[in-house]
C-alpha cells in the first residue's frame, strides 16, 4: 500500500483567507488542477481550487473572499498510506491533505509536525489510474470536427443513418472472414439481406475514396449483401442473448423495418414486446410492397425469422384503429407501459379526376400487396395494355411486376422530365430493357370509359418546363403549370395504376397529427402524449429503409430512457476490442464494380435481377476501402520525433512538433497521436507531440514503411456488446401462417 | 468629443450586445472525454486526472446516460474495491472490478450550445455540478463546460471580474 509522500507535492502558490476570488484568480488557473493552499501566520486553513468559480460566475469576484468558499485540509502524516489520506480528506469534504512530518529524528522528543506538502483528489486519481494500460477507454469525442473514440468516425459510418461500423465490417471481408463481417453488420442492421440490396446507400455518397476526383466510392452496398449471402448459404443463424425480463411491457403497432428493429432492440434487453401487424406476415413494406425480383424473400423470411424468434409475441391480423373490430390505441396505453406506433404509409394515393372510380383504377400499394400474396391482382389485363401515373421507386416496381405478369403494353406516365425521374437511375434502365415505355413532362386529367364502363383510355396534359429545387433535386410543384391550349396525349388502357404518393391511415384520435397528416413527434418518437411514441414513415413522410430502421433504434433507446431503464440491468455488456490493421495500399489498381443483373431476356419472370458476387470480386471491392477507422498508434516509448512520418507523408496528415524547434504545422490536424519525451531539450534531449488530421490521411502506410525506428502501427478500437452469438440455423423457426388477402 | 480610441471603440467583443455572456459554444472545451458503462473505474481515474476533470459522462451508444464523479471512486478506494498497487515493470493484474455502471449517477447534466454561458454556469450552482454537457440538436455531444473554461472565460474579459 504507497504511503502519502510517493506521491506528494511541494506547496504551490498560497494565499491569505482574506483575499478575494478577484486577487488570486490568475494562480489559481496557473496552478490547477492543484489548488492554493490558504494560510496565516504559517498556520495552513485549507486550499481553495477553481471548482469555486462555478457558483461565484457572474457575481463580483471582489467581494468574494477566499476564507468564505476554502476548503478544509487535513493534515496527514507522510507515512499514512493513501487510502487513509482519501479518508481524511472525504471525511471534511475537502480537495487535499496536508502532508507533514516530524521536525525531529525518530528518537527525538520533539514531534512536532509540520507541513511539507500536499496530495491533491487529482493526484490520487493518477495514481489509481497509472497502470492503466488499455487505451481503448482512452477516446475522446473531438467536438464538431468528429465523433469517433479519437479516430474520427469514417465519413462513411458518420453518413449512415444505423452508423454502421462499415470499414470494419468490409475490412473483414477483405480477410476473408465473411462471417465476422456479418456479425459486425448486424451489431446495428437487423435486415442486412434488403439493405445489401435497396438501401440508398449515403455511406457511398461520402465515402472518402471517392473525395478524389477521377475516383469512386467503395460498392459498400453489395459487400454487405455478399456478407449475408455467404451466411445464409451457411444456414448461420443470429442467437441472440435475452436479458432477464425487467417486467416492462412494450406495445409495438406495425411490424415494419422500423416497429421490427425497436421489437428487438426492447426484446434484448428483457422487454415483453407485443407486435401487433394487421397484414398476416410481418415486414411491413419489406414483406407487401417490394417486389420479389428485388430481393430473395428467403433471407428476408429467415432475417424475420431470426428476430421473431427472441420471443416477440406476434398478432398479425391485428389492425390498430378506430374500427370495430380493431385493437384500440387508447386500450394498449392502458394495458402497456409505452407504446411504439409505426404504421407507416401503407396507403395509396389515387388522384381525385374524373374517372379515378372505375373498377380498373387501383393504387401501386395495393397492387403491390396483393402481387406479394402471389395473388394476381384483379382486373389485371394479361397480354393488355397498363398506364403507370407516376415516377418513383413504387412506380418502376409497379411497372416491372405488370411486365413480369405478362402485361402487353407498359406505360410509366410522369410529370417530370426524364433525366429527373424520381426512380433510381439503374432501375428504369432495367425496367426499359424488358420493354418499359416511358412518357414524361405530363399531367393526369382524365380516365375514360368504354360504353361498358370499363378503363378504355388515360388522357394527358403535356406541361410547361418546370422548376427543381437545387439542393434536394426535387419537383417544385408550384411551378407545375399546363401548356395552353396544346392537345392532350391519350394513351389507350385495360389498367390504371396510380403510383402517385402514399398516405397514412390514423390508428387512433390519441395520436397527434401535424398540418400535413402525419404524426407529430420528434426524432426521438416522442408524441407528448404519455407513454406513446411513434416514428418511421409515418412521423417523416414516405423515406428509405435504412431510415426506418435508425426510427426503430432511436424509438426503442427513448422508450428505455422513458422507462428509466437505460443503465437498468438488462444494458450491453460492452467488450472493447483494439485490433491492428494490415494496409489496403493495392487498392489503387482496382476500380469500382457493381454487380452484374441478370441478362434481360431472362428478367421475365421473378427471378431476383441482380446477381451475387463472387469472393473474388467482394474481395477486390472491399480492398478499394481506405479502412478510415483505423488510427495511428505511436510507441512513444521507441519514437524519436525524427519526423520521418511527416516528411514522408503524401498527403501532408502529420504533424511532428518538437518544442523548441520551428517546425510548420501544416496539417490542420488536431488529433494529437504520440506525446514524448526523450531527456532535457536544454542538454540533447527533446520533447513534442504528434498530430494527425484524419481528414487527409488514406490510412496508405508510408509512414509506418518509413519509420526508422519501428514505432507506427495501425490500429482499430471497437466497442462490441455480447448479445449475439453465431449458431448454425434452427430447423423449426418461426412459422407464420399465410392467410387469404383481404 | 469622447476620448475612446476608434480601434478600441470597433472592438468586436466591445460591439457584441453582450460579450461577456455568450452561447456556451463559444465557451466550451471542444472536446468530450467519456466513459462507457463497462469503463473500469481506474480507466476513468485516469481520465480524470489527465484530462482535470471531476466528473466524466458516460455514454452509451454515444447517448449521454449519467455521469462518475470522482467522489465515488474516492470512495470506493477507501472501501477497499479499487487497489493501488503493482509497478510498472511487473505485470499489470485488474486493480478493480469496479465499473462505471456501478457508481454511476443520473440524470447527466445536458446543455444546448446555443444557452448562454451565465445561465449554465447558474445552472452548474444550482445543481452542484462541475461539468456540463453540450449538446448539438439534443442529439451529439459536442463540448464540454467546467470551470477551466469559467475562469478562462472571465479571465479573458476582465470586466468580468466585477474589478
Amino acid at each position: 500500500m504507497p504511503e502519502l509522500d510517493r506521491i506528494a507535492t511541494t506547496f504551490g502558490a498560497e494565499c491569505d483567507p482574506d483575499d478575494t476570488l478577484h486577487d488570486i484568480l490568475p494562480a489559481l488557473r496557473a496552478q490547477h488542477p492543484v489548488p492554493l493552499v490558504v494560510t496565516r501566520d504559517e498556520v495552513v486553513h485549507g486550499t481553495v481550487g477553481l471548482e469555486v468559480m462555478v457558483p461565484a460566475f457572474g457575481r463580483d469576484l471582489g467581494s468574494v473572499t477566499v476564507g468564505s468558499v476554502m476548503r478544509r485540509a487535513p493534515l496527514l502524516d507522510v507515512g499514512a498510506s493513501v487510502e487513509d489520506g482519501v479518508l481524511a480528506m472525504r471525511s471534511v469534504r475537502g480537495a487535499a491533505v496536508v502532508v507533514t512530518e516530524s521536525s525531529g529524528g525518530l528518537f527525538s522528543r520533539q514531534r512536532d509536525q509540520h507541513p511539507v506538502g500536499l496530495v491533491t483528489d487529482v493526484q490520487v486519481l493518477a495514481t489509481i489510474g497509472r497502470n492503466v494500460t488499455d487505451k481503448a477507454p482512452m477516446k475522446i469525442l473531438a467536438g464538431h470536427r468528429d465523433l469517433g473514440f479519437n479516430v474520427p468516425v469514417s465519413p462513411c459510418q458518420r453518413n449512415c443513418p444505423i452508423k454502421q461500423d462499415i470499414a470494419t465490417y468490409v475490412d473483414y471481408v477483405s480477410q476473408g472472414r465473411y462471417v465476422d463481417s456479418w456479425m459486425v453488420i448486424h451489431e446495428t442492421n437487423p435486415f442486412p439481406s434488403i439493405l445489401g440490396r435497396l438501401c440508398n446507400h449515403p455511406c457511398e455518397t461520402d465515402c472518402k475514396r471517392g473525395w478524389d476526383p477521377g475516383e469512386e466510392p467503395v460498392t459498400i452496398r453489395s459487400i454487405k449483401r455478399f456478407s449475408t449471402d455467404f451466411a445464409f448459404q451457411q444456414n448461420l443463424w443470429v442467437d441472440y442473448k435475452i436479458a432477464p425480463s425487467n417486467g416492462r411491457r412494450v406495445a409495438v403497432v406495425g411490424a415494419g423495418p422500423a416497429g421490427l428493429t425497436c421489437a428487438l432492440d426492447l426484446r434484448v434487453q428483457g422487454y415483453e414486446v407485443a407486435l401487433y401487424e394487421r397484414e398476416a406476415k410481418v415486414g411491413g413494406l419489406l414483406s407487401t410492397s417490394i417486389p420479389p425480383f428485388r430481393f430473395d424473400h428467403r433471407q428476408l423470411q429467415w432475417e424475420l425469422d431470426m428476430i421473431l424468434a427472441t420471443g416477440i409475441d406476434v398478432h398479425t391480423g391485428s389492425n390498430v384503429g378506430e374500427g370495430e373490430n380493431d385493437v384500440k390505441v387508447d386500450d394498449l396505453l392502458a394495458e402497456f407501459d409505452a407504446v411504439f406506433v409505426s404504421i407507416g404509409m401503407m396507403k395509396g394515393r389515387i388522384l381525385p379526376i374524373p374517372g379515378n372510380d372505375l373498377p380498373q383504377v387501383t393504387d401501386a400499394m395495393t397492387f403491390l400487396r396483393q402481387v406479394s400474396y402471389d395473388r394476381i391482382p384483379p382486373h389485371f389485363p394479361v397480354a393488355g395494355r397498363v398506364v403507370v401515373v407516376g415516377g418513383g421507386a413504387i412506380a418502376t416496381d409497379a411497372c416491372q411486376t405488370s411486365i413480369k405478369l405478362g402485361a402487353k403494353q407498359v406505360w410509366m406516365v410522369a410529370i417530370e422530365p426524364e433525366d429527373r425521374l424520381p426512380a433510381f437511375g439503374n432501375e428504369l434502365h432495367e425496367a426499359k430493357e424488358i420493354g418499359l415505355r416511358i412518357h414524361p413532362g405530363v399531367i393526369v386529367k382524365e380516365i375514360n370509359a368504354d360504353d361498358r364502363g370499363n378503363v378504355a383510355s388515360v388522357s394527358f396534359a403535356p406541361l410547361q418546363p418546370m422548376d427543381f429545387d437545387p439542393l434536394s433535386g426535387k419537383l417544385i410543384f408550384s411551378s407545375v403549370k399546363e401548356v395552353e391550349g396544346a392537345e392532350r396525349w391519350t394513351v389507350p388502357a385495360d389498367l390504371v395504376i396510380f403510383a402517385s404518393g402514399q398516405i397514412m391511415e390514423t390508428p387512433g384520435k390519441e395520436v397527434p397529427l401535424t398540418q400535413r397528416g402525419l404524426v407529430a413527434a420528434d426524432r426521438g418518437g416522442h408524441t407528448g402524449v404519455d407513454r406513446l411514441f411513434c416514428g418511421g414513415d409515418c412521423v417523416q413522410g414516405p423515406s428509405f429503409i435504412v431510415d426506418a430502421v435508425g426510427w426503430g433504434h432511436r424509438v426503442a433507446r427513448s422508450i428505455r430512457e422513458y422507462l428509466g431503464d437505460v443503465a437498468g440491468p438488462g444494458e450491453r455488456i460492452y467488450q472493447t476490442i483494439v485490433e491492428r490493421t494490415d494496409d489496403h495500399r493495392q487498392s489503387e489498381v482496382f476500380v469500382r464494380t457493381e454487380p452484374a443483373i441478370l441478362e434481360a431476356a431472362r428478367r421475365y419472370d421473378m427471378s431476383e435481377c441482380e446477381l451475387p458476387w463472387s469472393d473474388r470480386e467482394a474481395i477486390v471491392q472491399s480492398i478499394r476501402c481506405f479502412q478510415c477507422d483505423s488510427v495511428h498508434h505511436y510507441d512513444t516509448a521507441v519514437c524519436v520525433l525524427c519526423g520521418a512520418c511527416d516528411d514522408v507523408c503524401p498527403e501532408k496528415a502529420i504533424d511532428v512538433v518538437v518544442f523548441g524547434e520551428d517546425r510548420e504545422r501544416s496539417s490542420g490536424g488536431e488529433t494529437l497521436v504520440c506525446s514524448t519525451s526523450g531527456g532535457d531539450p536544454t542538454s540533447g534531449g527533446y520533447e513534442g507531440e504528434i498530430y494527425i488530421n484524419y481528414d487527409r490521411c488514406t490510412n496508405c502506410r508510408i509512414c509506418e514503411d518509413h519509420c526508422p525506428v519501428n514505432c507506427i502501427t495501425f490500429e482499430r478500437v471497437r466497442f462490441v456488446d455480447d448479445t449475439m452469438r453465431v449458431v448454425e440455423r434452427p430447423r423449426v423457426t418461426v412459422d407464420l401462417p399465410l392467410v387469404a388477402v383481404h | 468629443m469622447s476620448s475612446t480610441p476608434v480601434a478600441a471603440s470597433l472592438d468586436p467583443d466591445r460591439l457584441a450586445p453582450d460579450a461577456g455572456n455568450p452561447a456556451v459554444a463559444g465557451v466550451m472545451r471542444d472536446e468530450v472525454v467519456f466513459c462507457l458503462p463497462s469503463t473500469p473505474v481506474d480507466a476513468i481515474a485516469k481520465l480524470m486526472a489527465d484530462n482535470e476533470l471531476p466528473e466524466i459522462p458516460v455514454l452509451l451508444d454515444r447517448r449521454p446516460v449519467g455521469y462518475v464523479h470522482q467522489d465515488d471512486i474516492l470512495d470506493r478506494l477507501v472501501a477497499g474495491d479499487i487497489v493501488i498497487g503493482g509497478s510498472d515493470l511487473a505485470m499489470r493484474p485488474p486493480v478493480t472490478a469496479v465499473q462505471a455502471s456501478d457508481i454511476m449517477r443520473t440524470p447527466p447534466l445536458l446543455v444546448d450550445e446555443s444557452q448562454q454561458v451565465r445561465e449554465v454556469a447558474a445552472v452548474m450552482a444550482s445543481q452542484t455540478r462541475q461539468v456540463a454537457l453540450v449538446m448539438h440538436e439534443d442529439e451529439t455531444a459536442v463540448g464540454m463546460l467546467t470551470a477551466r473554461e469559467l475562469a478562462d472565460h472571465i479571465l479573458s474579459h476582465p470586466e468580468l471580474t466585477g474589478a
